[in-house]
C-alpha cells in the first residue's frame, strides 16, 4: 500500500517534471537573454519558421557577405508599410480561376551609424524587417493584429546593434529608389548592451562566437584584413 | 506477499526518473515551435500566386501520405494557404507565419494558441535559379511549420534548415506530426 502511493506521488512528480521540461524550453530564450529586452516587452525566442536565404553564421561568412557593418542606434520606430502583391488563385486541377491579392506588414526603421567597420561612411541608414505593429488585412479580410519574426523582432527606439548589412536599393518592391539595407539574416544581428553582445541567430554558431564588444569588433577587422588579402 | 525495497534506493530510482521526465520534456518540445496546433487532422490548403503550385501540391501530399494529417485542396475554406510570389529582398526565401483563432499572427502568441490559418510563402526572388527539387524542399519544410514543427539539425530531417536534397519527412519527423494530429 505505502509502496503504491509512493509510485503514485512519483508519477505525479515525473509528470510535473515533463511539463516544467516542456515549459522550460519554450521560455529558455527569455532567461537566456535576460535582462536585454530586444523589443518592447518581448523578448528573442530560437524557434523561428524562416527560412533564410543564407545561412552564414560567423564573422568571417558575415562579413564576407555584407555590404555595410555598422554599430547602430534606433533613432525612429519602426514605419510599417504594408505591401500587396498580386497573384492568380489555382484550382484543384492546376487551372487558374481568377485573382487575388497577398498582403504583407514591412517595416522600416531609421538608425544613427555610430561607427562603421566595413563599407562606405554614413550618417544614417533605413534598415527594413518582415513584419510590423499596424493592423493589416490578408488575403480573406481577416483583421491581423501584429505579425513579428521571432529571430528578428522589431527595433525599439534606443536599441543599439552591431548590423551586418547587405545593401538592397535595387529592389523595385521595397526601396523604390532609396537607399535601404536589411541584416543578412539574424546571426548578423548583434545586440549591444554595454560592453555585451548578444546575436539573435538560432543556429550555432560557426567560429567563436563573441560576447564582448571589442571581441567582435576585433573579429570584423580581422575577417575584413584577410578578405583583402584574397 | 511483502515487497520490501530499500527506501533510498526507491527514492534515487524515483529521482532519477523525475531527472529523466524533465529532460524528455526538454528534447520533446525542442522540436516544435510551441505548444499551439490546428484543432483538426482534415486541412485545407489553397495555392495562390503565378509561381510553384506542383512544388507545394507534392509538399502537400507528401505529408498527406506519410502521416496521420489529411490534406485536402479547398479555397473556400482554407486551413494552410501556400504562396508562390516575388516578395523582393526579404532575405528569406521561405517562411511560414501561422495566425491564431484571434488573428494574432505574433509569433510568440500564435505559436502557443489553437491555430487559425498559417500561410506558407516561397519567395521567388530567391528561390528563381533553384531546381525542382530544391523548392520541393522548401514547401515541405514551411508546411511542416504550418503543422507546428521548429527546425531540427538532423541532416536527414526536412526541418533541417540546409537539408534541399531531403524529399521525404523522416521518421522523427513523421512521429512528431502524428503526436499532434
Amino acid at each position: 500500500m505505502k509502496i503504491a502511493k509512493t509510485v503514485i506521488l512519483w508519477s505525479f512528480i515525473c509528470t510535473v517534471a515533463f511539463i516544467a521540461g516542456c515549459l522550460l524550453y519554450q521560455a529558455r530564450d527569455s532567461f537566456a537573454h535576460d535582462p536585454v529586452i530586444l523589443t518592447s516587452g518581448q523578448t528573442s525566442s530560437a524557434n523561428s519558421s524562416m527560412l533564410w536565404s543564407t545561412t552564414a553564421s560567423s564573422i568571417a561568412e558575415l562579413t564576407a557577405k555584407a555590404d555595410l557593418i555598422v554599430r547602430t542606434r534606433v533613432t525612429d520606430a519602426p514605419e510599417p508599410r504594408l505591401e500587396t502583391f498580386v497573384g492568380p488563385i489555382w484550382s484543384k486541377d492546376g487551372e487558374i480561376v481568377g485573382q487575388t491579392e497577398v498582403r504583407m506588414i514591412f517595416s522600416d526603421t531609421q538608425m544613427e551609424v555610430l561607427e562603421v567597420y566595413e563599407g562606405e561612411s554614413v550618417d544614417v541608414i533605413t534598415v527594413m524587417q518582415t513584419g510590423g505593429s499596424e493592423p493589416m488585412q490578408t488575403i480573406d479580410n481577416s483583421p491581423v493584429q501584429r505579425l513579428s519574426v521571432k529571430d528578428d523582432p522589431l527595433y525599439v527606439v534606443g536599441e543599439e546593434s552591431v548590423l551586418f548589412l547587405v545593401d538592397i536599393s535595387d529592389d523595385p518592391i521595397h526601396a523604390q529608389g532609396r537607399t535601404l539595407y536589411r541584416t543578412i539574416n539574424p546571426a548578423g544581428r548583434y545586440a549591444v548592451q554595454g560592453i555585451e553582445v548578444h546575436d539573435h541567430s538560432e543556429s550555432p554558431v560557426t567560429g567563436s562566437c563573441p560576447q564582448i564588444l571589442e571581441e567582435l569588433i576585433s573579429q570584423i577587422r580581422q575577417a575584413s584584413s584577410e578578405l583583402l588579402i584574397r | 506477499m511483502k515487497l520490501y525495497l530499500p527506501r533510498p534506493f526507491l527514492t534515487v530510482v524515483l529521482v532519477t526518473v523525475a531527472m529523466c521526465s524533465f529532460f524528455v520534456g526538454v528534447v520533446f518540445a525542442a522540436d516544435y515551435l510551441g505548444t499551439g496546433y490546428f484543432p483538426t487532422s482534415n486541412l485545407n490548403r489553397c495555392h495562390v500566386g503565378s509561381y510553384y503550385p506542383t512544388q507545394a501540391q507534392y509538399a502537400s501530399g507528401t505529408w498527406s501520405s506519410t502521416t496521420d494529417l489529411s490534406m485536402y485542396y479547398n479555397c473556400s475554406s482554407t486551413h494552410i494557404q501556400t504562396e508562390g510570389l516575388n516578395f523582393g529582398a526579404t532575405g528569406w526565401a521561405g517562411y511560414a507565419y501561422i495566425c491564431d483563432t484571434s488573428w494574432n499572427c505574433d509569433n510568440s502568441t500564435a505559436y502557443n494558441s489553437t491555430y487559425g490559418k498559417c500561410y506558407a510563402k516561397f519567395n521567388e526572388y530567391y528561390l528563381r535559379n533553384n531546381d525542382n527539387d530544391s523548392i520541393k524542399w522548401v514547401g515541405l519544410h514551411e508546411l511542416g511549420h504550418c503543422y507546428s514543427l521548429g527546425h531540427r539539425s538532423d541532416s536527414t530531417s526536412v526541418m533541417n534548415q540546409a537539408g534541399t536534397t531531403v524529399l521525404q519527412p523522416n521518421q522523427t519527423d513523421r512521429s512528431l506530426v502524428n503526436a499532434r494530429y
